[in-house]
């Protein structure tokens, strides 16, 4: 029976001019995206190319990621070059990758596009499922044969989400087959692999606020009125809840300015080297141990800084779509997980670099880092949030089966 | 009768269950943005005090020797805008400094560098909620107006009075508007107060009429879109199509419009990155060092290479005059070609640049909300308008420290053709305590205005044409 009325709901789908507006929008919005991030993506590699560092230099640079193109994250603090000095790290911003014009509106990336629009999409889908049927007085037709509400709902929210995914998936990837056409653009076989786990996290998250449409409208009796209060939760989740959680964290944990960052550097800089001045005998240790401090302390610094990252995630995880965005960008190797990796691989490099200074050595190695695996990724919080978002699905769609169980279909 | 239908309207709609849900939201999302805001601006201008006083600190440090080596790089900071509460604009996309050497000047790193983690889900401000939320809400609230009285069969009974259809139109419009309006003057007005309290400058220079003229032309906007809305509505029978419509015009204006203008810019007028601008700049600028260095040792050699042991040394030679003519007047050439083939470059790159963004802007000036979140970031110091001033305020400030600080060191390199390179020094005395300082002029109100003309007009549009299309349709419709 279910298999009928899938049909059914697919072949309503199909008839509704609804449908072809709504998958022509997202099909645009797509193409755009994909259009627009190769484009930054190709100004950001050409300015990798001269910013990269001859053989010997002691700068720590790496490309941009091709995944950034659909989950930009946080690889442009990532392709920043960071060059080895004798007091620390120097992080040249020069990088001013094409053109700060675009900066007014947010980067259009697939996540951005998936996240804000294909969301907005599955609730339009999901809206007037339970509703219209009371409205057009099909729903008493339906529940006046042997049918249980179960399968009905389950039927109908299949049938959606097949007519949805479906033309998601082939405009994803005809937009992912042209992208690599381009020869600028090259994906790893690693690299779809995490598109797949992408695409599969976007399903989830779409399927998620298709089961809060059919659930809000199975506790309205108007579809009008399904639609407002739906629009209402969908404006809380995905911009405000999101932005709630760093403002609330701020006031959880303490980080430190730079002005007590630098009033501390100038303490340990004035005691080790001014007032230490006609010593010259120790210099090389007194360097040595100023690095070290320095170190400590911006070691502290991130230490902190993390923590203040770690309780806004959690804050934030409360709307799926902060979620989404945590598990999408750390598959797609851009996210705050991989960034502060990265982060500590640099100074790992500094340190063996300052160490080869002392010891005389010129030419220094170059710098590489490896991404994390993919399975690293999901066992570090990628299935985490994965996982969550499944549990938000679930949720909502137990609590329509509630509601329509107790439905008055008259 | 115009007054009861707003009367009408306005109760309608504040005893309908979707307005307490629209009160909460603005009521909650403008106040805690500013809020959000505020404490990330105070946090950035007290790093801006910081790092003004470290920059300070080490201009005095520096020496004539550091100045010789060509080693000394002066940073200019850009203080943050104080309206950046209200709207973000570029303020984080900016360069927080420039840094000046001899060789010209570079940006530094953008705010958004080092707790761009915190932004991963993005920033809201006053400006986006505005855009994104209450516009959406503004259509929802117009999407039934004629519509919804229509499938409820009031419209009938209505027309049915003496009453033109256009005090109807004109009535349900003013009625809307207000009913959205007035939690939107208690958001704004709370989040002002939240903003006073967290010792905002509120009345320093014309800091009250820029509040003004956002809160006006936020009003304003939400008359846009209810217009937008009414237009929808009459032009459809039933509230359902003219939801779905009212959203897919929405996501147009709001997500499309904004991006695909930045798309089709960057696709007719494709411009280089900066960073290998600078790169040709500072080829070109070797390149030209070197020819002038070598060009120096063939003269130097042809000068002096019959003339007297030691008469380079000694001041009043003939062949030491004639030298110093002809350095000089090398090194001048030199000079002018290298400015003139820098600013070549530099000029002919800020046009194509000028070119591509031009038609952007003007694109995205199609959608209203790009219209209107364009204008209030220039009313509040984070827009296009900040962004040429202050790329201007760099160049003014490269040429000054140039005049004062890197010409009074001269360097001259010689490379001779029997091979062999040297260098020398002529140096004239700095006062490193008075050297220019860096500022960015605040633009006036007037420049404002002036400057976004265009995104005015577009607005004004936006009000006009919606409303005499829901004029006509309106007069036309079958109230069946």
């Amino acid at each position: 029976m279910i298999g009928t009325i899938i049909r059914k709901e697919i072949a309503a789908n199909l008839l509704s001019y609804k449908f072809f507006i709504v998958i022509l929008l997202a099909s645009v919005l797509i193409f755009t995206s994909l259009f627009v991030m190769v484009k930054d993506f190709k100004g950001r590699q050409a300015d990798y190319q001269l910013n990269k560092p001859k053989s010997g230099e002691p700068i720590a640079i790496i490309p941009p990621n091709p995944l950034s193109i659909f989950a930009k994250g946080l690889d442009d603090a990532m392709t920043r070059s960071f060059g080895v000095g004798s007091t620390g790290i120097d992080v040249q911003a020069g990088q001013q990758s094409g053109n700060i014009v675009f900066s007014f509106f947010p980067a259009p990336d697939f996540l951005y596009v998936v996240k804000v629009v294909l969301s907005l999409v599955a609730l339009l889908f999901g809206f007037d499922q339970i509703s219209r049927e009371k409205e057009a007085g099909t729903l008493k037709l339906m529940f006046a044969n042997s049918l249980s509400r179960a399968s009905v709902l389950a039927g109908k929210w299949l049938g959606n989400f097949l007519s949805l995914a479906v033309p998601f998936l082939l405009v994803t990837m005809l937009g992912i087959v042209l992208m690599n056409l381009d020869s600028a653009v090259h994906l790893s076989a690693s690299g779809l692999g995490r598109l797949a786990f992408l695409l599969a996290t976007s399903l989830i998250y779409i399927g998620l606020f298709l089961s809060l449409g059919v659930f809000i409208s199975t506790v309205t009796r108007r579809s009008a009125s399904s639609l407002v209060v739906l629009l209402f939760i969908w404006s809380l989740l995905v911009f405000v809840l999101p932005n709630l959680g760093t403002l609330l964290a701020r006031q959880f944990v303490d980080v430190p300015s730079v002005r007590s960052l630098s009033e501390k550097r100038q303490q340990i800089w004035t005691r080790e080297v001014l007032l230490a001045y006609p010593n010259w005998d120790s210099w090389d240790e007194r360097i040595k141990t100023m690095n070290a401090e320095f170190d400590q302390m911006e070691e502290d610094y991130r230490n902190k800084f993390d923590r203040l990252v770690q309780a806004s995630k959690t804050i934030c995880r409360l709307s799926p779509a902060a979620s989404f965005v945590y598990a999408s960008t750390e598959i797609a190797g851009t996210g705050i997980g991989e960034e502060g990796l990265f982060k500590r691989e640099v100074i790992r490099y500094k340190n063996r670099t300052l160490e080869d200074v002392r010891s005389g050595i010129k030419a220094h190695p170059a710098f590489a880092y490896r991404y994390r695996s993919i399975g690293r990724v999901l066992a570090e919080g990628g299935l985490f949030d994965m996982a969550w978002l499944l549990v938000f699905n679930i949720v909502f769609f137990a609590a329509s089966y509630v509601a329509v169980v107790r439905y008055d279909v008259r | 009768m115009l007054k009861t239908i707003i009367k009408k309207e306005l109760l309608e709609n504040i005893f309908s269950y979707r307005f307490p849900l629209f009160a909460l939201i603005s009521i909650l999302l403008i106040p805690l943005g500013m809020y959000v805001n505020q404490i990330d601006h105070n946090k950035r201008v007290r790093d801006y005090n910081e790092q003004q006083r470290l920059a300070n600190e080490a201009v005095t440090a520096i020496s004539m020797q550091d100045l010789m080596a060509g080693t000394v790089a002066v940073k200019g900071f850009r203080p943050p805008a104080l309206l950046s509460v209200f709207a973000q604009g570029f303020e984080s996309a900016l360069p927080r400094y420039y840094e000046f050497s001899q060789d010209g000047f570079k940006p530094g790193e953008s705010s958004s560098g080092d707790e761009s983690i915190l932004s991963v889900q993005g920033k809201v401000d006053f400006v986006f909620l505005v855009q994104m939320v209450i516009s959406l809400i503004g259509l929802l609230f117009a999407a039934d107006t004629i519509s919804g009285e229509k499938e409820s069969g009031t419209l009938r009974a209505m027309l049915s009075n003496r009453l033109p259809r256009d005090t109807i139109l004109v009535g349900k419009l003013f009625g809307g508007t207000l009913a959205l309006w007035i939690p939107l003057i208690l958001a704004f007005l709370l989040g002002t107060v939240m903003l006073l309290l967290g010792s905002f400058p509120f009345f320093s220079g014309d800091t009250p009429v820029r509040l003004l003229i956002i809160f006006l032309s936020t009003s304003f906007f939400v008359l846009i879109y209810y217009t937008i809305g009414m237009m929808i509505s009459t032009s459809s029978s039933k509230t359902r199509t003219s939801v779905v419509a009212i959203l897919l015009i929405w996501a147009f204006f709001q997500l499309i419009i904004p991006k695909l203008s930045d798309m089709l810019g960057a696709l007719v007028y494709p411009v280089r990155t900066e960073t290998e601008v600078s790169l040709e700049k500072s080829l070109l600028a070797k390149s030209i060092d070197n020819e002038t260095a070598k060009e120096l040792g063939r003269q130097f050699d042809l000068i002096f290479s019959r003339a007297r042991e030691g008469a380079a040394d000694d001041l009043a030679s003939p062949e030491r005059k004639k030298w110093d003519a002809v350095k000089g007047d090398i090194e001048q050439r030199a000079r002018e070609r290298k400015s003139q083939q820098i600013s070549a470059i530099d000029e002919t790159y800020r046009q194509q640049k000028r070119r591509q963004q031009n038609l952007a802007v003007n694109l995205s000036l199609v959608s209203p909300s790009a219209a209107f979140a364009r204008f209030i970031a220039d009313v509040c110091g984070t827009g296009e308008i900040e962004r040429t001033k202050y790329i201007d305020a760099v160049k003014a400030h490269q040429k000054a420290l140039e005049n004062e600080l890197f010409s009074k060191v001269k360097r001259t390199v010689m490379i001779s053709p029997r091979g062999g390179t040297s260098l020398g020094f002529s140096v004239q005395p700095v006062d490193f305590q008075k050297l220019p300082k860096f500022s960015v002029a605040p633009s006036s109100l007037a420049e404002t205005f002036k400057e976004n003309w265009r995104s005015l007009i577009s607005l004004a549009f936006w009000l006009i044409a919606p409303f005499a299309v829901a004029y006509v349709r309106f007069l036309r419709y079958d109230v069946r």
